[in-house]
């Protein structure tokens, strides 16, 4: 999981959610994790949030289609303060750019249009939530992940009747911290559904006891890989190497004789008939 | 159950439009310029967006009615197809469609009557010709029609063309606009069939063969001429028994008078589509079943293929006579993908 917020103040409750603890090292943005959690605090701002998200990916080993969520609080068109939405239109104001994350989630969230602005509005004349992150946000996790898998939640912590610059860090803390539960359940449904965006099926051990038998070259490799496969599929069987004779003599022969083996097998792709 | 629509701003206010999303008051409503801001870009996962596909309401703009591929045909001469949707609510792990589009999200081409007049052209330029339209190739032709009302649209425009003669292609049970019109001996409801066990296991979301068969039979009734497409054929050790129960229990339930045609194929696909596909499920065994890499196209190797084919033909003799069946069949390694119009009858002798 990479979550993304602008300030401490909204990073905190989350750090505390998930127990992360300060990444070492002389880092660019201030970096919690985990286990599999990350979080970086960006600062505001378009440049900060683009910058901190591609550094999160590459701090976090860059794995792809990591979900990547961008929490953080936001103004609001209606006085909703408090109300979690989760952005279903990305509009940049200053090119009017708009991205549509897609809408696979559904849990009791509230949707909105979130409008990306480079200066801090009052008006939100548009009915829409208004934030100075989301669009950059978006923009840059895209490159590391699926789109289903990029998603901005924020808190509606102002409206026009109700202005932003009476906010502090603790009322800002608090606005979170009042939705841990809803932001968490929205953080679990998104690891289980990248699960599905990046199903790994060979154990690298299954390949690393070829290559310590015989030379592959890359081409063979990958035709390895392919017939490993495939026996993992429709087997489910892994100790393949220990199928080979001791002497047989190339990766060549390797290859052939797994393919042999499978192809000589019966194929009932219908379960209940195995 | 859609929870999602995205409408096109240039439709927002055309009576279909709002006619679909009365159908649909729980979704909520996001408009766009053009269904390709959605649609289109390239890092979505089709696997994911499976889960919970959204709707896109749209115009269809430039060409609307396409040529079908050489071949491609029950029988006749002049034949073409065009796609008033994209994509499909079933979620069939051999189509081809996964590996086609971007996105799995549903868009909706509501400019019905322009699709109308392309066909008007269309035969405007083939005067006194039988000329076939396909529906059905890039989406289910019935599936959705509660929502879309599509068929029962169509079916009026069909009323005074007689020179148009339409397939419409389906898994679905959906069949309330066909059940409520006057049957149009021009319409051909090609239903898709696969044996029970495999359309289990690879057609998820889709009406079971047993219902689809109880909906055939109540159209044949009805006075509908009716299509089996026994495609794609996917082979494994249980084959000959799965297709032999299958053809039995087809032929058991529908009047054979009503059928006007019966086509056969075996997996195929274009192997830039397979490469996609095969990634989002690698753990699919379908995938991992003995395939071969031939031209652009991942299918079965030639002599599976000829196994494969034969034997559906010999069986489909049992019920049909030949001239009614038209097979997928190779061409010198080339035009895998298309639907020969060669009947049966013709590729027995010749293999024989």
């Amino acid at each position: 999981m990479r979550i993304v917020t602008a300030l401490l103040a909204e990073a905190k409750p989350i750090i505390e959610l998930y127990n992360l603890t300060p990444m070492g090292g002389n880092l660019i943005f201030p970096i919690y994790q985990k286990n599999n959690y990350f979080l970086v605090v960006s600062g505001i701002g378009k440049i900060n949030s683009a910058i901190a998200t591609t550094y999160l990916h590459l701090k976090s080993g860059e794995s792809r289609n990591q979900p990547f969520l961008n929490i953080g609080i936001a103004g609001h068109h209606r006085p909703i303060k408090g109300m979690p939405v989760v952005a279903n239109k990305i509009t940049e104001k200053n090119s009017g750019d708009t991205k549509y994350p897609p809408q696979i989630i559904f849990e009791s969230l509230q949707r909105s249009h979130l409008i990306t602005v480079d200066k801090r509005e009052s008006m939100y004349e548009t009915d829409a939530a208004y934030d100075m992150e989301g669009y950059a946000f978006y923009i840059s996790a895209l490159r590391y992940t699926t789109a289903e898998l990029a998603q901005s939640l924020k808190i509606i912590s102002d409206h026009p009747t109700s202005s932003a610059t009476k906010l502090d860090a603790t009322k800002i803390e608090n606005l979170i911290r009042n939705r841990l539960n809803e932001i968490d359940r929205f953080v679990q449904i998104l690891i289980k559904l990248s699960r599905l965006a990046m199903p790994q099926l060979i154990e690298p051990s299954v390949l690393e006891n070829f290559y310590t038998r015989w030379h592959f070259t890359i081409t063979q490799k990958h035709q390895l890989k392919k017939i490993v496969r495939r026996w993992l599929v429709l087997t489910k069987e892994d100790n393949l190497s220990a199928m080979i004779p001791i002497d047989c003599p190339s990766a060549k022969k390797a290859i052939e004789t797994l393919e042999n083996k499978l192809n000589a097998r019966s194929l009932f792709l219908h379960p209940d008939k195995i | 159950m859609i929870k999602t629509v995205y409408i096109e701003n240039r439709v927002s206010n055309h009576p279909r439009t709002k006619e679909v999303l009365s159908r649909i008051p729980n979704a909520q409503q996001i408009r766009c310029d053009s269904y390709k801001e959605i649609f289109n870009p390239k890092n979505q996962n089709f696997r994911l967006q499976k889960k919970q596909p959204s709707l896109i309401i749209a115009s269809k703009t430039g060409e609307r009615v396409l040529s079908a591929p050489d071949g491609y045909g029950i029988g006749g001469r002049y034949n073409y197809y065009f796609s008033h949707m994209l994509n499909c609510i079933y979620d069939c792990r051999y189509c081809f469609l996964q590996g086609m589009y971007p996105s799995a999200n549903y868009v909706l081409f509501i400019n019905y009557e322009d699709f109308f007049d392309a066909i008007d052209n269309t035969t405007s330029a083939l005067p006194k010709q039988k000329v076939w339209f396909f529906s059905g190739y890039d989406c289910d032709s019935l599936a959705l029609d509660p929502i879309t009302d599509f068929v029962s649209i169509l079916l009026d425009f069909l009323q005074s063309r007689p020179e148009v003669h339409v397939e419409l292609r389906t898994k679905s049970t959906q069949i309330r606009a066909l059940l409520s019109g006057t049957p149009n001996p021009n319409v051909v409801v090609a239903f898709s069939l696969s044996p029970t066990k495999t359309a289990d296991h690879f057609e998820e979301k889709t009406p079971s063969i047993n219902k689809r068969l109880e909906s055939m039979k109540r159209l044949a009734e009805h006075g509908w001429l009716l299509g089996l497409r026994f495609d794609p054929l996917i082979f494994d050790d249980s084959f000959e028994e799965r297709y032999r129960d299958l053809f039995r229990e087809v032929f058991h339930i529908l009047p054979i008078k009503a059928i006007h045609s019966v086509t056969l194929g075996v997996f195929r696909m274009p192997k830039r589509f397979f490469q996609s596909i095969a990634n989002l499920y690698p753990e699919e065994p379908l995938f991992a079943s003995p395939l071969s890499n031939r031209s652009t196209l991942i299918t079965y190797d030639p002599n599976l293929e000829r196994q494969l084919i034969n034997f559906c033909m010999r069986e489909l003799t049992n019920y049909i006579e030949p001239e009614r069946v038209f097979s997928c069949e190779k061409k010198n390694g080339k035009q895998l993908d298309k639907i020969s119009s060669t009947p049966l009858k013709k590729v027995i002798q010749k293999n024989s």
